[in-house]
Parts: structure tokens; C-alpha cells; sequence
């Protein structure tokens, strides 16, 4: 079977996903339902078509070749084969897939040439999603094939996959970016459909094993910002993990993720639901501050966007 | 920022300096000297106006000067209008274009000659010597020289430059006048004022505050004798010993000394509004960087020092548009000087542009006019087009579109949108400018059709060399006096006594081209989906009935800026062919031409009357400005149009080619953001890159500022070549930044 997996985007320059200069690839599916997530369209792993009426010209080709849509362009999803005749004819890119297959040979050839940017800056590829951790034999096989060409790969994860996973991707990837939602399990269950065992469990094994650990944690009003929300953190990290980790990082609230839910313009074959948290205002500068403060007084090395 | 500085900003925005301002004082000096030469006219004109023009300071002013009067008395005679410059009549055409499909005059005196600009006084040599040095030199040059037309010149220089010592006479009592009613510091201040204007009537400047000062009297006066986009060239090195002297000597804190430099650079803001050209005048194209950094002339070692910092302190306290200032880097630039710089660059408003002394150093090299000391010795001249200081004549002057070659070759050498006027004096007849080269069935290949292109844009650039030769330059006195050269030839910059006298030439629409040469080579010869007919008649129809296609190109098909070798492949052979072609020209002070890519106001103005092309673009709509991919057609984020420029050979285009970035202040806004936008940098140096220039904007901030401009009169934004307050530029100007800004990174 061949080794491809759905990537939904590709980000070159992504200044946020790691050290130095890095290009990002964002994998779809997801084991966790947070409340919050940012990219809801990928918490499945299956092929949509999306529709932007934005982008849309009215050239009527993508009725021609279906024959199942009707006149509002609008298709009913549960007789969509996915045959993608309409993307095909659809130039102005009105409809596209919501993702494309690659192998590992595929990344290979969107980042050889930026070595140039990654060796000067210690940056490198980032796995993202969804959870890149899914697609275990893709990824250690294109991790491992990228470090063959010298590139430095780092994983984007939530832990919540089966330690087997970890141990095949050990020898080859160089950081992880590790998600630390919150300590207590019953809660931690409540926001993201699963409890938070499996996932601290996974991370103990990481540093155990000595890989390069940045623990990001996103800071949801009233869900996992609490002052006792980060000192939970905080004494995991120095009880359970010895402090070794390179750093942990604050990643505020952000506002945008709101816009994607409920769009039907932009997902109208696939409609997600609506936002689920109510609006909310991401949080202040002196209060990052305050919470940096209480990491720091456990010896932890802090970092934000915000401070 | 200090108090004093915080309310010279404020009185600058509230147009206090405005009120001294006088148009035009209706004088003449024809009456008694109508018989005497046009440079002796005009350097008369200039003294009068000097001995008649407004002077003022404002409260808290440490610098005197200031341009007031915007026209100079009357000295060209009516035969003189009469007779023209008929090599350079401007039609209906040229009212749009001719700022860059053909040869232009950004200024013009009574006559039609060009005024002159772009070129960078010898700061480094006149400041440290002096005003009465100066005409002491010339005056002893005078009495040596037989030559008439040498005596004439000297002459013109004297009367201008003991004009200059005549308003500082008038600075000087202004000054005393105002101490005699202030009281406390302020009467002290003055006092320094008037003794620092005394002492340079009488000689050299002492101290730095002096030197300063000098600097920006100087400047004001060119401003003043009709010079426009009047660059300042490496200030840190000019006023280095001065500060170093009196910092030693315990005269001056680094305190004050920041002090009075920002409100030198306040008072180069005066100008922001009365830009060159009418009809395309546009908010603070002044013209006037600074460049800092670069090496040693003589041993090309770096150089930085206090100022250089300094400077960069100074742009980041101070948000206004003057001056421009211009970094020159290399693989030896301090990393302490990158980050300041990328600190800069974070606030958004442009500053600085990195200048690369790798590449842009060997470019010069590459004509054969040029010794190394004085190519280590460039500096951005208007925008940032690089010359040597001091001693070179720049010239803007004309250009080729890369599309309009296109065009031309597919349609027989006629226009896709009929005669868009006619100038007589180049010869041009009906609607065919272009030569011709053939009807569309004639090209059974891709490289036919390659040739005709190349054979179009030879014929362009012959034409337009060939016009810009014959265009004529106006003299003046002042201005040439403070080079190195016009004193030592005897002549003006009329009559090329510069050192160097450089015709810049330059290509616009390149990413354009490729990506049009490349649909057509796609669509037509590989795929045979359409003929070159067929395809051609698509775009003069404007893709009428025909948009599938034409989203098909623009979404599907490669562009250049995406690291795609094939397009990257077609850019680089227009360019080199491009390249090859001006660099043969010569100008009419026999120095080679020299390449520069650019759009200049061309990707608003020249596409006007260009008509559709093969990428996607309508007729009529923007094309790409300077180097960059065409806007919303790089969608692999910076590092791929990093690639993609580092593969097209800029290593002759000696007067330069600048890549235009973008991105969204998040990127900038930690230190973690600004050492990958270094990197970035630097390997764009290290790939070959020759100039980048950077916008950090966001996209919400500029549309919420064209519905509210009242509150965001300092929001300064980069367009071009300069950077400008966003408000203040007209909307099609707004509209372009915010289509680039949509698709920042």
C-alpha cells in the first residue's frame, strides 16, 4: 500500500510552530474533540469538498459534469461520491478538496530547497494537524527520510495516541511540541472527549527517554486558565518530568478560531456545527505576566507571544 | 523622543511650518541681465531669492532653515520658452506613461530642460570644509582659468554660494532678534544658534551641532534653487568626527546630540508635500535617504559607529517619513546592527531597506567606468537606486515595460489598445510604436516567438536611449557646487562635469512577463489547446467570455515567486537578455548605461494603457511592482520568493533591483520573530539578492484608516521606492497596498 496521508495545508515561513524558520504540515484527523479547536475541519480524516461562493464565477461547469447538485450549487452530501469531476472543472477554485494526498517522497520535495533557510536558522518541518501522531508509519517514515537529508523535524502533538507510537518516532524526530491542556482528568475529559491519563503518560516516557520537550499550553478563559490550571502544570512538570523540558509556552486565546464553526459558505458540504464556547476576549498582557510568574517559580524556563 | 522634539512633530503635523510659506513673489531679475548667460540668470534668480524669502523658526527650533519660496524670480526669457526642448514634449501619452514606457523629466524649468535630482551633494567633503573655503577655491580657480565657458560657470557658482552666506547672515540676526525677547535656556540656545550661523559664514564648522547645521542649510538651499529628491548620502560617516570631537572634548552629551539630529530630520520633513510633478505628485517622495553602514572606501572594511545606532534610535522614536534611511549589509554587518534594524522594521514604517554590499559593490565593478573606492562609496540616491557619493549625476529617466515588449510581438509591434497618443519627436507614425516582427502564425515555435519579444525590446530600449540622449539638462549652480567634479571640470551638470554621469534605465512587469511568456508557452506550444492567434485575440478581447480560463491561469498555473524553475527559468532570460541590451547604450555623457529593475509609478500609471496579458492580469489593471511576484501570486510564503529572486542574476544591474516584502506584524513582533526575519534576510543576501524593502503592516489597520483617516495621520507605509503616509496618497495608491497586504504572510 502506498504510504500518503491527507495534509489540508501546507505553511512555509511558519514563525510559530518552533525554533528558527519552519514549514508546517497539517495532517487531518484528530482522537480529541477539544472545545476550543482551532481547526475543527480536520478532526475527521476523510475527503470533503469544500465550496467558497466567495471565489465562485458562476461558470455552472461543476453542475454540468455532477448532475446531483442543484441550483443553489448546493450538494447533498450523502449522495457525493467524492469523485471530484466538479473540483477538476473548477478553476477559479471555488471548490476544492478540503485536502490532498502526499507521501513521504512528495514533503521531501516541497522543503529540499529550503534547506538553505532551516540550516541557517535551526528551523525545520513541523508536523501538525489534527494530530500528526495518527498517521504513525507516514510520519516516521517521512521524518526519518528527512533527516536522512539533513532536515530537523518536530512534532506538533497532543499526546493522545498509543505509547507504541512515541517509541517509533523517537529515533528520529528532533522536538515535540507537546500540549499540556490541563492536569485534572475528569475535566480534561469534559472539554476534550478524553481523559488526560494516556497523555501525561506518553510525555513522562518522552522525557524519560531524553527527546527535546516545548510544553505549549492554550489558554481558554474560564476553561484551562486558571492560576490553579498552571500551577497543576507547573508541579507536574518539576514532580513527574524533573523540569526536563526546554520550555513551556503560553499561547493566548485566540478569537479567530470562533469564525471558522458554523461557516456555511465556506463548508457548505460539510457543515460544522456551531461554535461552541461563548465570545470571549483573549487575555491580558499583565495577566500572561502573572501566570508566567507561577511556571517560572516551579524553575521553569517561560515564553509568550504576548510578554 | 524629547518634549522639544515631541512638539516639533506636533507643530509638523499641524502644518505650523506652512504659514512662512510664500508661492511666488512675482520677481524678476530679466530687466538688467537679459544679455548675461542662463547660469548667471539663474544663480541671480537664486541670490535674490534668497535676499527675499521668508525666513522663520519655530519655538524650540534647533536648526535654521527651511524652504519658503516655491518659485524663483523670473530669468528665462520668453525666446528662450519659445524656442524649448522640443527633444522632450510631453503628449497626451506622457501625461500618464511617461514616467516609465519612455523617457521623462520628473522636473522641468521654464524651458523643458530637466531639473536635476538624485544626485548626492558631497556632504563628506563641503561640510568639514566650509562655505568660505569653498568659494575661496573657486574664486582662486577663476582667476586661473582663460576658459570662457569655465568663467561663466565659476561665476554662477559664487554669486550662489555667497547667496548662501547672505541668508545665513539673515538666520544669524533672525536668531538674535528672537534671543533678545526669550528669556532663560531658551535665549542661551538661540545665542548658540546665531553664533553657530556666524561661524559658518566665516568658516568651517567647529562643532557637530555646526556641522549638522550646515548639512541642512545646504540641503534646503538645492531644495530651494529647484533640485527635488535630494538624497543626503552616509550621514554617519560625515558627521562622525564632529560628534566624536566634541563628545571627547566633553562639549556634548550623546543625549543631545540625538537631540539635535531629530530635529534636523524634522525639519527634512518640510518637504513631504511639494513633491516633484504635479500630476503624479505624491506625499514625501522626497528623495531623501540616508544610507548607513557599508564599508570603508579604501580598505572595504565595515563601518559603524554611534550614528549609525543613533539614526536607527532616531527613526524609531520619531514615526514621520523623512529621511529615508537605507542599511547597507553584508556578510561582515554586526549582528547588533541587524537587530536594531529588524526592530525597526517590526514598527512598520518601512525603514530600513537593506542595500547589499555583496552584490551591488561587484555590479558596479561590472562597467567599466568605476574605481572600487568609489563604488565602496555608493549610497541610495532617490528611492533606493544606488550611486556614488558626491561624485555622480543620477538619472532616472526612462524605462521598458516588460509586457509591453509582449505585447508588441504579438500584435506586429501595435499597441493592444490602439495609439495611446503620439510624440512626433520620436518618430513614431499611426499606432505602430513597436517594430514589426510578424503576425502571430508566423511563430511555430516558442523560441520564434522568444526572439520577437527579444527583438521588441531591443527596439524599445534603443528608443527610448536614443530620446533620453537627446534630452537636455538645465544648470544649476548651486547644487553642482556641492559635488565632487562640476569645481574641478569647470562645468555643470549640463555640461557632464560630474564624475560620474549615470542614466539609469529600468524594466518593470518582469514577474509579469514571465508568467505570461510562460501560460503561452504552456497553453499554445506544449498543451496546443489554442494558437498564438487564438490565444491573442482571448486577451485584446479583455478574456471576454473566456474567465474560465483566465482562473485557470491565475490558480492553477506556476508563477514566478514560487521557487518553480521553469517560470524562475524565463524571468531570468528576459533579465539577462534585458540586462545585456542597456548595458551597451551609452548616454550622452558617454558613460554606459546601467540596468535596474523596477516599476517606479509605472504598475499604476503604464498599465493604464496596457492591455490584457497572458497571466490572468485585465488591461488596465496593476501589474507587479519592482521584483516582486505579481500580488496574490506567491503562495509559498517568503521563503519561496526568496528562492525564486536568488535565481535571477542581478550582478550587473548596477542600478539595482529590489525585492519588495511583506509581512504581518506578528511575524516581527518578538525577538524570536525578528532573528528568523534576520535569517531570512541574510540568506536573500547570501543567495544574491541585491535590495529588499519591508512592509509590516496588517490589513485590518489600513482599511479601518481609509474610513477614518483623522485618526491615523502618522501611519506610515512603504509604496515603491519611498515610504509615505498612507493617508495622505491617493486611493488607487491605498488600494494597491491593501491588495498586496490581503496575502501577507
Amino acid at each position: 500500500m502506498e504510504n500518503k496521508v491527507r495534509i489540508f495545508d501546507v505553511k512555509h515561513y511558519a514563525v510559530h510552530d518552533g525554533p528558527g524558520i519552519r514549514t508546517t504540515f497539517f495532517l487531518m484527523g484528530c482522537p480529541l474533540r477539544c472545545l476550543w479547536c482551532q481547526n475543527p475541519e480536520s478532526q475527521k480524516d476523510e475527503t470533503v469538498i469544500t465550496f467558497t461562493q466567495m471565489k465562485c464565477i458562476g461558470c455552472g461547469k461543476c453542475v454540468e459534469v455532477c448532475g446531483k447538485l442543484d441550483r443553489n450549487l448546493q450538494l447533498l452530501k450523502a449522495s457525493c461520491e467524492m469523485c471530484g469531476k466538479c473540483v477538476k472543472t473548477c478553476f477559479a477554485q471555488a471548490r476544492q478538496f478540503g485536502s490532498t494526498y502526499y507521501t513521504p517522497e512528495d514533503v521531501l520535495k516541497i522543503v529540499k530547497d529550503e534547506r538553505i533557510f532551516f540550516d541557517s536558522s535551526k528551523g525545520g518541518v513541523t508536523f501538525s494537524g489534527g494530530e500528526c501522531m495518527l498517521h504513525i508509519d507516514f510520519l516516521t517514515e517521512t521524518v526519518r527520510l528527512l533527516k536522512e537529508n539533513g532536515i530537523r523535524s518536530a512534532i506538533d502533538t497532543c499526546g493522545a495516541v498509543p505509547k507504541s507510537s512515541f517509541e517509533r518516532i523517537l529515533p528520529y524526530a528532533d522536538l515535540y511540541l507537546y500540549d499540556i491542556k490541563k492536569i485534572d482528568p475528569a475535566l480534561h475529559k469534559e472539554y476534550t472527549g478524553m481523559d488526560n491519563t494516556l497523555i501525561l503518560e506518553n510525555l513522562k516516557f518522552l522525557t524519560q527517554n531524553d527527546a527535546n520537550i516545548i510544553i505549549r499550553i492554550p489558554l481558554i478563559p474560564g476553561y484551562t486558565d486558571s492560576k490553579e490550571d498552571i500551577d497543576a502544570i507547573g508541579r507536574f512538570v518539576r514532580d513527574d518530568l524533573n523540569n526536563k523540558i526546554i520550555r513551556c509556552e503560553l499561547l493566548p486565546y485566540n478569537k479567530l478560531a470562533a469564525s471558522k464553526y458554523g461557516n456555511k459558505t465556506i463548508w457548505s458540504d460539510y457543515t460544522l456545527g456551531d461554535y461552541p464556547l461563548p465570545e470571549m476576549e483573549p487575555q491580558s498582557k499583565e495577566y500572561i505576566s502573572e501566570l508566567a510568574e507561577i511556571l517560572k517559580s516551579y524553575g521553569i524556563e517561560v515564553f509568550s507571544e504576548s510578554l | 523622543m524629547t518634549d522639544r522634539i515631541n512638539a516639533l512633530r506636533e507643530m509638523f503635523f499641524a502644518d505650523e511650518h506652512k504659514k512662512f510659506r510664500v508661492e511666488d513673489l512675482h520677481l524678476s531679475i530679466l530687466e538688467e541681465n537679459e544679455k548675461r548667460p542662463f547660469a548667471i540668470r539663474k544663480a541671480l534668480a537664486f541670490d535674490l531669492a534668497l535676499e527675499k524669502m521668508p525666513v522663520f523658526l519655530l519655538e524650540g527650533d534647533l536648526i535654521c532653515g527651511g524652504k519658503t519660496l516655491y518659485k524663483l524670480p523670473k530669468y528665462v526669457t520668453h525666446e528662450e520658452i519659445m524656442w524649448g526642448n522640443h527633444n522632450f514634449e510631453v503628449g497626451e501619452y506622457g501625461m500618464y506613461s511617461s514616467m516609465f514606457d519612455n523617457a521623462f523629466n520628473l522636473g522641468q524649468d521654464d524651458r523643458g530642460f530637466g531639473l536635476n535630482d538624485s544626485s548626492i551633494p558631497a556632504y563628506y567633503k563641503v561640510v568639514p570644509m566650509g562655505i568660505p573655503a569653498l568659494i575661496a577655491d573657486v574664486e582662486k580657480r577663476l582667476a586661473e582659468t582663460d576658459d570662457c565657458d569655465k568663467k561663466t560657470y565659476y561665476e554662477s557658482v559664487l554669486i550662489s554660494n555667497k547667496a548662501c552666506l547672505k541668508a545665513m547672515k539673515r538666520y544669524e540676526d533672525l536668531c538674535r532678534e528672537q534671543a533678545a525677547a526669550a528669556e532663560g535656556e531658551r535665549k542661551e540656545e538661540l545665542l548658540t544658534m546665531a553664533e553657530n550661523m556666524n561661524v559658518l559664514q566665516n568658516g568651517a564648522p567647529q562643532t557637530y551641532w555646526q556641522a549638522v547645521q550646515l548639512m541642512y542649510f545646504i540641503q534646503f538651499l538645492i531644495w530651494t534653487e529647484g533640485g527635488y529628491l535630494v538624497p543626503l548620502g552616509r550621514v554617519d560617516i560625515t558627521l562622525y568626527p564632529f560628534y566624536k570631537k566634541d563628545i571627547e572634548n566633553g562639549t556634548l552629551t550623546k543625549e543631545f546630540a540625538l537631540e539635535i539630529l531629530e530635529a534636523f530630520f524634522m525639519k527634512l520633513n518640510y518637504e513631504v508635500d511639494r513633491t516633484h510633478g504635479e500630476d503624479i505628485r505624491i506625499n514625501s517622495d522626497t528623495g531623501q535617504s540616508i544610507t548607513i553602514g557599508g564599508c570603508d572606501p579604501l580598505t572595504g572594511e565595515p563601518t559603524y559607529n554611534d550614528i549609525t545606532m543613533m539614526i536607527l534610535d532616531a527613526k524609531c522614536d520619531m514615526k514621520v517619513t523623512d529621511p529615508k534611511v537605507h542599511l547597507r549589509v553584508s556578510s561582515k554587518t554586526p549582528r547588533e546592527i541587524w537587530e536594531k534594524a529588524a526592530y525597526l522594521n517590526s514598527l512598520g514604517m518601512g525603514f530600513p531597506t537593506y542595500e547589499n554590499d555583496d552584490v551591488i559593490i561587484p555590479a558596479f565593478m561590472a562597467h567599466p567606468e568605476y574605481t572600487i573606492e568609489d563604488a565602496r562609496d555608493y549610497a541610495a540616491s532617490g528611492c533606493w537606486e544606488m550611486t556614488v557619493q558626491g561624485k555622480a549625476l543620477n538619472r532616472n529617466v526612462g524605462g521598458v515595460c516588460a509586457l509591453r515588449s509582449l505585447e508588441w510581438a504579438m500584435n506586429n509591434g501595435k499597441f493592444a489598445l490602439g495609439n495611446p497618443g503620439s510624440l512626433p519627436a520620436m518618430g513614431l507614425i499611426g499606432d505602430r510604436w513597436g517594430i514589426p516582427t510578424g503576425e502571430p502564425e508566423w511563430f511555430d515555435t516558442y523560441s520564434k516567438l522568444f526572439n520577437a519579444y527579444k527583438v521588441q525590446m531591443k527596439h524599445y530600449i534603443d528608443m527610448v536611449t536614443s530620446y533620453v540622449n537627446r534630452s537636455m539638462l538645465s544648470p544649476s549652480p548651486f547644487y553642482s557646487s556641492m559635488m565632487e567634479g562640476p569645481i574641478e571640470n569647470g562645468r555643470d551638470f549640463d555640461d557632464w562635469g560630474a564624475i560620474y554621469n549615470e542614466t539609469d534605465f529600468q524594466l518593470g512587469a518582469l514577474s509579469n512577463a514571465a508568467d505570461s511568456l510562460y501560460a503561452i508557452k504552456k497553453l499554445v506550444y506544449e498543451d496546443k489547446e489554442y494558437t498564438l492567434r487564438e490565444f491573442n485575440d482571448i486577451l485584446l478581447d479583455n478574456w471576454e467570455g473566456h474567465e474560465d480560463l483566465r482562473q485557470r491561469i491565475l490558480n492553477e498555473f506556476p508563477k514566478f515567486g514560487n521557487n518553480d524553475s521553469e517560470v524562475d527559468k524565463i524571468a531570468n532570460d528576459i533579465l539577462e537578455y534585458y540586462v545585456q541590451e542597456v548595458t551597451k547604450h551609452r548616454n550622452a555623457a558617454g558613460q554606459t548605461y546601467r540596468a535596474r529593475i523596477s516599476s517606479a509609478t509605472g504598475y499604476v500609471y503604464a498599465a493604464r494603457i496596457l492591455g490584457a496579458s497572458a497571466d490572468g492580469r485585465k488591461a488596465k489593471q496593476f501589474y507587479a511592482d519592482n521584483l516582486s511576484p505579481m500580488m496574490g501570486a506567491d503562495h509559498n510564503g517568503p521563503t519561496a520568493v526568496v528562492l525564486s529572486c536568488g535565481k535571477l542574476d542581478v550582478s550587473k544591474c548596477a542600478g539595482g533591483s529590489v525585492l519588495d516584502m511583506k509581512f504581518h506584524p506578528s511575524a516581527l513582533s518578538t525577538q524570536e520573530g525578528r532573528d528568523k526575519f534576520i535569517t531570512l534576510m541574510q540568506t536573500y543576501c547570501q543567495l544574491g539578492g541585491e535590495q529588499a524593502q519591508i512592509n509590516v503592516l496588517d490589513n485590518k489597520v489600513l482599511l479601518d484608516a481609509q474610513k477614518h483617516p483623522e485618526n491615523y495621520r502618522d501611519l506610515i507605509v512603504r509604496i515603491w521606492g519611498f515610504s509615505t503616509y498612507f493617508t495622505q496618497v491617493a486611493k488607487h495608491w491605498q488600494d494597491h497596498i491593501i491588495q498586496r497586504s490581503t496575502l501577507s504572510f
